[in-house]
């Protein structure tokens, strides 16, 4: 078993497209976005990065790294399959929460599909004279306005 | 999409004023020290990855009736593993945070002193936010 966190509109159209996020490298296992920031010391990269995509309108899910979070087994960290088939099995999880919602998920499963195909790794190259994880940080209200173009 | 740690520390828990629910508002880094050094160690290659398709629909909806705040287990026959895979186990209602609050977090929102927030120009609506417990399998397929 595994956990995640999943953000949606609280008030909002009945039909989202999704964001999937995978967060960072953390240095305990509680500290993953499923905490959502609230205890001390949990980092808030899964909480601002949820609350940015989903008060904008989209169902927003964040799995925690396999093993990481209230999960079960052994911490998987940096292991790309296991993220990517994590990635996948919280939208499929996440499709079943909306749906007790009566909001129904756009491209949800072409998004799993695509994570499978393709892993959820991406490269980033670093801008400005700031950390990497500040950089990757920036640029979401980047890809949230490219996101929301893409319509 | 390559992912930060984000490792500031969280400030006290607030109280939304639109919802009366403890909106637990994080404080940008102050008096803490960040861990940033350590994890930024651990951070070399880290993986991370951001997917979308579509864009919102513009279509306005009433309200979401009563979302579940614990949610019992959501069990399904095991018929294989295959099937298992994507199970909603749980869901929890952490925190449920209004566009006000929301949008105010978010113009603070900065990983580092001095760094642009995240800006809350974007906010429509408030967030409904779940710690979700689902079925997955490890590198090894179980």
């Amino acid at each position: 078993m595994a956990t995640g966190l999943v953000a949606l509109p609280a008030v909002g159209p009945a039909s989202l497209p999704v964001v999937t996020y995978d967060h960072g490298t953390t240095a305990t296992s509680a500290d993953v976005p499923s905490s959502f920031g609230l205890g001390p010391d949990h980092a808030v990269e899964g909480r601002w990065s949820a609350e940015l995509f989903a008060s904008a309108g989209f169902a927003v899910t964040e799995p925690d790294y396999v093993g990481m979070g209230e999960g079960t087994g052994p911490i998987e960290y940096l292991v790309a399959k296991s993220e990517a088939s994590a990635s996948a099995d919280l939208l499929t999880a996440a499709r079943t929460l909306a749906a007790e919602r009566a909001v129904t998920q756009v491209n949800a499963l072409q998004c799993a599909q695509a994570i499978r195909a393709h892993g959820g790794d991406v490269q980033v190259i670093q801008v400005g004279d700031v950390s990497h994880e500040v950089s990757d940080f920036l640029a979401l209200p980047q890809i949230l306005r490219w996101f929301g173009q893409l319509s | 999409m390559h992912v930060s740690t984000g490792h500031v520390s969280t400030g006290h828990e607030s109280t939304d004023p639109e919802t009366g629910s403890a909106a637990g508002a994080p404080t940008p880094p102050s008096g803490k020290p960040w861990r940033t050094a350590l994890a930024g160690l651990l951070l070399l290659g880290t993986a991370g990855g951001m997917m979308a398709y579509g864009a919102p629909s513009r279509a306005a909806v009433p309200p979401h009736s009563q979302p579940a705040h614990s949610q019992p287990a959501h069990s399904q026959p095991a018929h294989s593993q295959a099937a298992q895979e994507g199970t909603l186990v749980s869901a929890t209602l952490l925190r449920q945070v209004s566009a006000k609050s929301v949008r105010a977090e978010l113009a603070g929102a900065r990983l580092a002193p001095g760094a642009p927030a995240l800006g809350g120009g974007e906010v429509r609506y408030g967030v409904d936010a779940y710690r979700v417990a689902y079925r997955t399998v490890d590198a090894n397929g179980r």
